[in-house]
């Protein structure tokens, strides 16, 4: 039985969905009930440049992967 | 300080006198803790390849690197918003005091909010408390309200300069007394 290695990215997805989706709330949340100060703006500029490299980062990473290949579950290691 | 988008509902005539957070060594603390965060991984990287190098002798094609890619990826970008959600829950958690009343938001967590106010009028007694070491040295502490409401007792934990901010308290409240 074979499992490709794509397949982790699937959950991995799955993840970085969710991330977003809190990262989402949090900045609305700011923006909603903070004061819309100098401050508050550039906490929001570090926090989404912050996430974006490393975000941009792991995609780097992962393209650099051969994610075609497979895991041999019945091979004798 | 414009403070109307946080809280829309002020009376014209109201006036803000403090508004208050948590000291900021309450926000250091955890810096700190997400500082060591950082540099976890490749402290424990380094620790392996120093005492068991054998553990990480495996091919290029390993299951394990891209394991390890994924897992380092998920960990960098919740660290992230690890400390982003407790900067939210520091600067959220506020406390206003204007000349009619004093406004207690509660943030607990990114998903649970409390508001909670007191009109000066309805304040029976204040007491600041500054307790420990950090507290005295650093000057923050607590400070109670004690209501003739039904909610009773309103506390605001790690406010700087605790002393001072009772004695504005006092003062609103006296001149609160005096308009009515």
């Amino acid at each position: 039985m074979t499992i490709p290695f794509w397949i982790l990215l699937v959950p991995y997805g799955v993840i970085v969905l969710i991330f977003l989706i809190i990262s989402g709330f949090g900045i609305y949340h700011s923006w909603r009930f903070g004061f819309r100060t100098p401050m508050v703006q550039s906490v929001m500029a570090a926090y989404l440049s912050g996430a974006a490299i490393i975000l941009l980062l792991s995609i780097i990473g992962i393209l650099a992967l051969d994610w075609s290949q497979v895991w041999n579950l019945t091979a004798n290691y | 300080m414009d403070i109307s988008s946080a809280f829309p509902h002020l009376d014209k005539n109201e006036q803000v006198a403090l508004v208050m957070r948590k000291h900021p060594l309450v926000l250091l603390r955890m810096a700190v803790q997400g500082f060591l965060m950082l540099f976890l991984p490749p402290v424990l990287y380094l620790a392996v390849l120093i005492f068991s190098p054998a553990t990480l002798e495996f091919p290029e094609d390993s299951l394990m690197l891209y394991l390890a890619l994924l897992g380092a990826s998920l960990y960098y970008l919740f660290l992230w918003l690890f400390l982003f959600v407790h900067w939210l829950e520091f600067y959220l958690d506020v406390w206003v005091v204007t000349n009619e009343r004093v406004i207690n938001v509660d943030q607990r967590r990114l998903f649970s909010r409390r508001v909670s106010e007191v009109r000066l009028a309805q304040v029976q007694d204040i007491t600041s408390e500054v307790e420990g070491f950090l507290h005295t040295f650093f000057k923050f502490g607590d400070i109670n309200l004690q209501t003739a409401a039904e909610s009773g007792k309103f506390t605001f934990k790690n406010i700087p300069n605790p002393d001072n901010v009772r004695e504005t308290i006092l003062k609103l409240m006296e001149k609160n007394k005096a308009k009515q």
